[in-house]
């Protein structure tokens, strides 16, 4: 169970994050919304240690881990991808997995062949010997999920992970992302793709300028007001009604 | 496909055997002298790759590290008669923990504001040696003045420097290729790639840097102490000055960053096309060996950015597999 309780934090004048209370537990596959700036990429910068929040905290499984360094982070179990993808773009596939997998690991040739068996089961056995920067975009968002997967994470923070896909390479990745929470990690999402979102998450949290909107599932979230009203603009809520 | 790189590295070793076995046949000085030079080079240059080539950590002060070999290991023997292989020892210490502190601070800084950091670290003990008179010598330097022999690290005969900077050298590209296939290789790498991903798939980079920057630090003090040796005369111009710093990044650029052998063959083309032009421009054309090296560099550089050596091993691999196909 993540669970975050009042968080806030500031850049300088500007309140990103506004007393943010959310819980997900590791059985669910828990999706985040909300329009851009909303505030759900600090959310996750906070929760993996980048960003120090003003107050708050944040813990996992009951052990806090608020203001705890990214690398430690990732030892308790918590593992995310990027919204613009960072993978080491001059190694291999392999290679980039491989360090991942080094966190639990000793020797490279363990973490070589835990690699080898994360690539397989995403499917990308067959471009381990490519390097990072020939992928497609597509690959890349895949590789950098099996980097993390590499890590033996219960918990997989994903930003915005289908983002830039074509229809039949979302599809791909919720594929993923199902048979990934199927071996029994959590699943924490932003998606901007709503019919990926309503079809993937068991529940869903709303931010909205860095407070909580709402939460629920699918159903109860897509026909909230306060919702719309946040997506489409007062106008729109009032002719949808 | 294993065997093939394997076969790749044998020809590239052969060549190197090539381009030495001459000078080690002529018991002539000024090649020996060349020779030294350039595998002396090709270690410190190597050195400074496990930060600047693996860790991409550009830094702009290794002299520092050179010249606290060189005058540890020189003091040490000029005052207390102590014997050059374990001033060698603590001038490496001495800069390794050096190494260790000034990145434990510089390594905060980000992008080119390290580099500059660095270049500052280097003049600050250019500066330390130059006006600390009563142990230094100040501008006058240190004359090593010691008897021929084994105990002393000191020889007639130049090609006794030569097989030391050999082994220096071998031993500079053994650390490379152990970086390699480690995990500290792997986590300085992955820092270079991207350090935000690094740490949050539980790299914990700054730590991988600090010790990689001893380490470093510790090689390139041992190479000071070789060329003091050789030289019987340090001064602060000839060990701390900047074109040193500049100069081992330079031969690992040409040669190709972040991998064993790039520095190595960087050397190999770099020192003894300069030391040859300027023994043949030098005294009819002052200055234009300068010139010249000026020009190969850039050139070099633009049509090779990559740098000469992975550029030639994938020529190789290209052809091996064109062979391949054919039968």
């Amino acid at each position: 169970m993540l669970s975050v309780r009042g968080i806030h934090k500031a850049y300088g004048g500007l309140q990103v994050l506004t007393n943010v209370n959310i819980e997900a537990p590791t059985d669910r596959i828990t999706g985040l919304i909300g329009p851009n700036g909303a505030g759900k990429t600090t959310l996750f910068n906070v929760i993996t240690g980048f960003v120090k929040p003003d107050s708050g905290s944040f813990s996992f499984n009951g052990r806090d881990l608020t203001g705890v360094a990214p690398e430690k982070v990732c030892v308790y179990g918590i593992a995310r991808t990027f919204q613009l993808v960072k993978t080491f773009n001059n190694l291999t596939v392999e290679k980039n997995v491989a360090i991942g997998a080094l966190s639990r690991e000793k020797t490279i040739a363990q973490a070589h062949s835990k690699a080898r068996e994360i690539l397989n089961f995403l499917g990308m056995n067959h471009k381990r010997a490519a390097l990072a920067r020939n992928l497609t975009l597509s690959d890349r968002k895949r590789l950098e999920v099996a980097r993390a997967l590499a890590t033996n994470p219960k918990m997989l923070l994903l930003d915005e992970v289908m983002c830039g896909l074509n229809p039949t390479e979302i599809n791909g990745m919720m594929e993923v992302i199902r048979a990934i929470h199927r071996t029994g990690v959590g699943i924490l999402l932003i998606e901007h793709i709503m019919s990926a979102v309503m079809s993937l998450s068991d529940h869903i949290i709303v931010l909205n300028n860095g407070q909580k909107l709402t939460e629920g599932n699918a159903e109860k979230v897509s026909h909230d007001p306060a919702v719309i009203v946040a997506y489409l603009g007062e106008e729109y809520a009032r002719a949808y009604n | 496909m294993l065997e093939k790189i394997i076969n790749n590295k044998v020809k590239i070793i052969a060549f190197l055997i090539f381009v030495i076995a001459p000078s080690l046949l002529s018991k002539d000085d000024f090649y020996a002298g060349i020779l030294f030079q350039t595998l002396l080079w090709a270690g410190m240059s190597g050195t400074w790759n496990l930060l600047g080539g693996y860790a991409g950590q550009f830094s702009l002060g290794h002299a520092a590290f050179f010249g606290i070999g060189a005058y540890t290991s020189s003091l040490l023997a000029s005052g207390l008669h102590l014997t050059p292989w374990l001033g060698m020892l603590a001038g490496a210490s001495l800069s390794a923990m050096v190494g260790v502190i000034l990145g434990a601070i510089c390594f905060r800084l980000r992008g080119h504001f390290f580099s500059l950091a660095t270049l500052a670290f280097g003049q600050i003990v250019y500066i330390i040696a130059l006006s600390w008179r009563s142990v230094t010598n100040g501008s006058e330097g240190v004359l090593i003045m010691s008897s021929p022999g084994w105990s002393e690290m000191a020889f007639n005969s130049k090609m006794a420097y030569v097989y030391l900077a050999l082994i220096y050298m071998l031993i500079v590209v053994g650390v490379s290729f152990y970086l390699d296939r480690s995990r500290l290789g792997y986590f300085l790498v992955a820092y270079r790639e991207n350090d935000e991903a690094a740490r949050a798939i539980g790299v914990n980079t700054f730590l991988a840097r600090v010790i990689v920057s001893g380490i470093s630090a510790f090689l390139m003090a041992a190479g000071g102490t070789l060329y003091a040796q050789y030289m019987y005369y340090i001064d602060p111009d000839s060990v701390l000055s900047i074109a040193l710093s500049v100069q081992a990044p330079l031969i690992a650029i040409v040669g190709g960053l972040g991998g064993a052998l790039g520095p190595v063959f960087g050397s190999f083309l770099i020192l003894p096309m300069t030391q040859m032009l300027r023994a043949w421009l030098g005294t009819s054309f002052s200055g234009l060996h300068l010139i010249i090296y000026g020009v190969i560099l850039i050139v070099v550089l633009l049509l090779i950015p990559e740098g000469i050596f992975p550029k030639l091993t994938e020529y190789l691999k290209k052809r091996t597999e064109k062979e391949n196909s054919k039968c």
